[in-house]
């Protein structure tokens, strides 16, 4: 199936080809080609770089890493790290009882921000989300299955055709998890259970070399302890946090099926 | 090391020629020719040529004068004097490096016609035994094409049989008695005589086989070759080509359509190879590969390409599986495409035009409204222009035009007899290749309304076989309209998981050229074949 056409002046080609060729009710037309990338049994190394998008109080980037293994064209296994800071460094423990809370923490993130809704309810309401709210995935290890019917191909304006596949992706893993205080501070939440569900397409440049463009959610609950206050006991929130990440990777392929190329001595 | 050979046996000559005392002395002329000054050697040659009394000075200042003009570029003056050294016979001190020097003109002028024909008239098996092998070998390799071309099959094999196995153009005369022996096999076939056929093919094949293994099948050998042989990558796949061809002559279609399939995709050789991989599918019975290929050969890829067999062909395929309505369309096709143009090129070939008139086609890259030949249709055009042998004209042309500018523009020639002489040598020439280049185009005009005529009656008879056919149909109660007799034959299968299906609605995609696949009604009725 060819999925996306800009076929502007292979169109004008076809149509003034007309006289040669008027497709009669007794016969049909069909293609039948060898998968220029095909990706059975082949093993694929990315490395992605992206952001949160849609959430509305932080915004984080992340990096990943990718392993996968395809099973044939449509089904692949994969093993991938997310991460948003270096793993096991924390900066300084923060004396005090409940989650580790960590100062000086910051070297150690690719990035993070609070969004501006944050900020507004910070200044316009004087209210302050809650921390729950803010907790984010700080390093995800986890496996995945993708799955990826469709393969097309696309032309822009006859000056090359370029091939790709669209894949939909489930997958679970664990990942440790934590949140920014107003002071700066990180404060550890702990390492939960992620399910993840997304999708993506995969650009083919070379049978070796693809980019692709992913975007994953990753659904996790989140757990914040506020120890106690003076007279008042500590408290417990938890929430359902969804992490929606969009990635941008850079892909090598290699084993499976050597392309069949009779040694020719053209 | 020719010129030191050259410098020392002058400089016996030289004392001779200086004691009978000519105006110029081959000495000097040999100096300059040593020296690199090519211009004024030639000068000087030339003047010891006309004016000393020695022979043998002159036919030393005969031979290096023609050698002079060869490295100066001017080829058509340097065959002159190499050939007036071949024409003297034996007697002539430089008749076999004048031979030589006919091969090494004929290459570069890229005349396969002219110079090869030379040599055979004057052709002297036991003389030339005497010179270099590798010379000898382009000779033998030259006469045997020549011989080739004018249908002498046997005599040809027997020059190109005698190519040294060193030589650079052994794989060439290899694959020319390949060519021969399938032309003999198809001789043999059309006398019946299906022993002598089957064996010539085989001929053709182990001969064919043998200049791929030259390549030893792996690319560092292949390199090896690339560097021995002229023009052995070429040879290569015009091999394949042909082994196709002779499994085709064979029966063998299986195989001829392996080989045919191994012509890599939009490579010279491809359109032949797919109008020749349909008539394979169709022996093979499997049409909707056979009209699949010549769906890549009808698409605007090839855009209006001189094909008209493979317009027979589609309508063969039709009438084969009871498509009478798509067979008429494609017999129309041809009648408004191909058959109309027999007027025109009649017309331009029987009017009594002179072989001159017919060059423009050839040697003009625009054609004048008032030009006969801007009558020729476009797509005729085309096709004569893609004869290989097109380009040896252009270049015989240019490097004719490029000669008589620098014998102008030579300085140390200006107001010389021998620029005069090379002058009108070059003008000569000029002539000729307009008459001979314009007899090239007439006979292939002639030939392509030849072409049509034979298949446009074989239209007809097509035409003819459809009405009867149609008249069964009326008898059995069917309708004549295919698509109330059968069903649609369904998609063909894919092979496997790496391989793509995509439907053809109209539109081509250049990666998909080559991988067409029919599927039709099937509209005969049980009892129709």
């Amino acid at each position: 199936m060819k999925i996306t056409r800009i076929p502007i002046a292979i169109l004008c080609a076809a149509l003034l080809s007309a006289p040669a060729f008027a497709q009669s009710v007794n016969e049909r037309v069909h293609v039948l080609q060898k998968r220029d990338y095909s990706v059975k049994n082949k093993f694929e190394i990315g490395i992605f770089g992206g952001l949160t998008v849609g959430d509305v109080f932080t915004q984080q980037f992340a990096h990943t890493l990718t392993l996968d293994y395809h099973i044939n064209e449509a089904l692949a296994v994969e093993a991938l790290w997310m991460s948003s800071k270096l793993p096991f460094a924390n900066g300084t423990r923060v004396a005090g009882s409940g989650q580790a809370e960590y100062k000086d923490d910051k070297n150690f993130r690719w990035g993070e921000t609070y969004t501006g809704a944050y900020h507004q309810v910070k200044s316009d309401a004087q209210l302050s989300p809650s921390n729950a709210d803010l907790v984010m995935l700080s390093n995800y290890i986890g496996v995945a299955v993708q799955f990826s019917p469709i393969y097309g191909k696309w032309s822009l304006f006859n000056w090359g055709l370029g091939h790709a596949d669209i894949y939909l992706t489930a997958g679970a893993g664990v990942a440790s998890t934590d949140y920014r205080k107003a002071n700066g501070n990180w404060v550890d939440t702990g390492t939960y259970f992620v399910g993840s569900f997304g999708g993506g397409f995969r650009i083919f440049l070379a049978r070796w070399l693809a980019l692709r463009l992913d975007l994953r959610d990753y659904t996790f609950a989140a757990r914040v302890e506020t120890p106690p206050q003076g007279s008042g006991g500590g408290t417990v929130e938890t929430k359902i946090r969804n992490s929606l990440y969009l990635m941008f990777g850079v892909c090598l392929l290699f084993g499976g099926e050597a392309p069949v190329e009779i040694w020719s001595p053209y | 090391m020719k010129t030191a050979i050259l410098s020392a046996s002058l400089v016996l000559l030289s004392s001779v020629a200086l004691a009978q005392g000519p105006a110029v002395s081959i000495t000097q002329a040999v100096e300059s020719y040593n020296g690199g000054n090519f211009q004024r050697a030639a000068l000087l040659f030339y003047e010891v040529k006309q004016t000393d009394g020695n022979a043998a000075n002159r036919a030393q200042a005969e031979y290096y004068l023609g050698q002079s003009l060869f490295r100066l570029g001017m080829y058509q003056s340097a065959l002159a004097y190499f050939n007036a050294a071949f024409v003297a016979g034996p007697a002539h001190p430089y008749y076999l490096k004048g031979a030589e020097g006919l091969i090494k003109v004929a290459e570069a002028l890229r005349d396969d016609t002219l110079i090869p024909s030379q040599i055979n008239k004057y052709y002297n098996a036991q003389e030339f035994a005497g010179m270099d092998p590798m010379a000898l070998s382009r000779i033998n390799f030259y006469v045997g094409l020549l011989l080739y071309r004018q249908e002498k099959y046997g005599e040809s094999m027997a020059f190109l049989g005698a190519v040294d196995e060193n030589s650079p153009v052994f794989a060439k005369a290899l694959f020319l008695q390949g060519v021969i022996h399938i032309r003999l096999g198809v001789r043999a076939a059309a006398a019946r005589d299906e022993a002598g056929s089957q064996r010539e093919y085989e001929q053709a094949i182990a001969l064919f086989e043998r200049i791929i293994d030259l390549s030893g099948r792996q690319k560092q050998k292949a390199l090896a070759a690339i560097a021995r042989y002229d023009n052995i990558v070429r040879i290569w796949q015009l091999c394949t080509l042909n082994l196709a061809r002779a499994y085709y002559g064979k029966g063998d279609y299986q195989k001829a359509v392996q080989f045919y399939e191994r012509i890599p995709r939009f490579s010279q050789d491809w359109a032949d190879a797919l109008f020749e991989v349909g008539w394979a599918h169709f022996m093979r019975k499997d049409f909707g590969k056979a009209l699949g290929a010549l769906h890549t050969l009808h698409s605007p890829h090839f855009g209006e390409m001189f094909v008209p067999e493979s317009w027979m062909l589609k309508a063969t395929i039709y009438f084969h599986v009871c498509l009478y309505e798509e067979a008429e369309e494609n017999l129309k096709f041809f009648d408004e495409t191909y058959a109309k143009m027999i007027p025109v090129l009649r017309e331009l070939t029987e009017k009594g035009l002179p072989n001159e008139a017919f060059s423009s086609l050839l040697l003009k890259d625009k054609l004048d409204e008032a030009d006969p030949m801007s009558r020729v249709p476009a797509m005729v055009r085309r096709y004569i222009l893609e004869n290989p042998r097109v380009e040896n004209f252009r270049h015989f042309l240019r490097s004719l035009d490029a000669e008589g500018r620098a014998i102008a523009e030579a300085s140390e020639w200006k107001g010389s007899r021998l620029a005069e002489e090379l002058a009108g040598i070059v003008t000569v020439q000029r002539n000729l290749l307009e008459k001979t280049a314009g007899g090239f185009v007439k006979a292939n005009l002639i030939s392509v309304a030849q072409t049509i005529q034979g298949f446009s009656n074989h239209a007809k008879l097509i035409a003819l076989e459809i009405t009867p056919a149609k008249r069964e149909l009326v008898k059995a109660g069917v309708s004549i309209k295919a698509e109330e007799r059968g069903r649609l034959a369904p998609r063909p299968r894919v092979v496997d998981e790496t391989y793509n299906y995509w439907p053809f609605r109209g539109e081509y995609w250049e990666d998909e050229l080559g991988y067409y696949e029919y599927t039709v009604r099937q509209a005969c009725l049980k009892t129709e074949k």
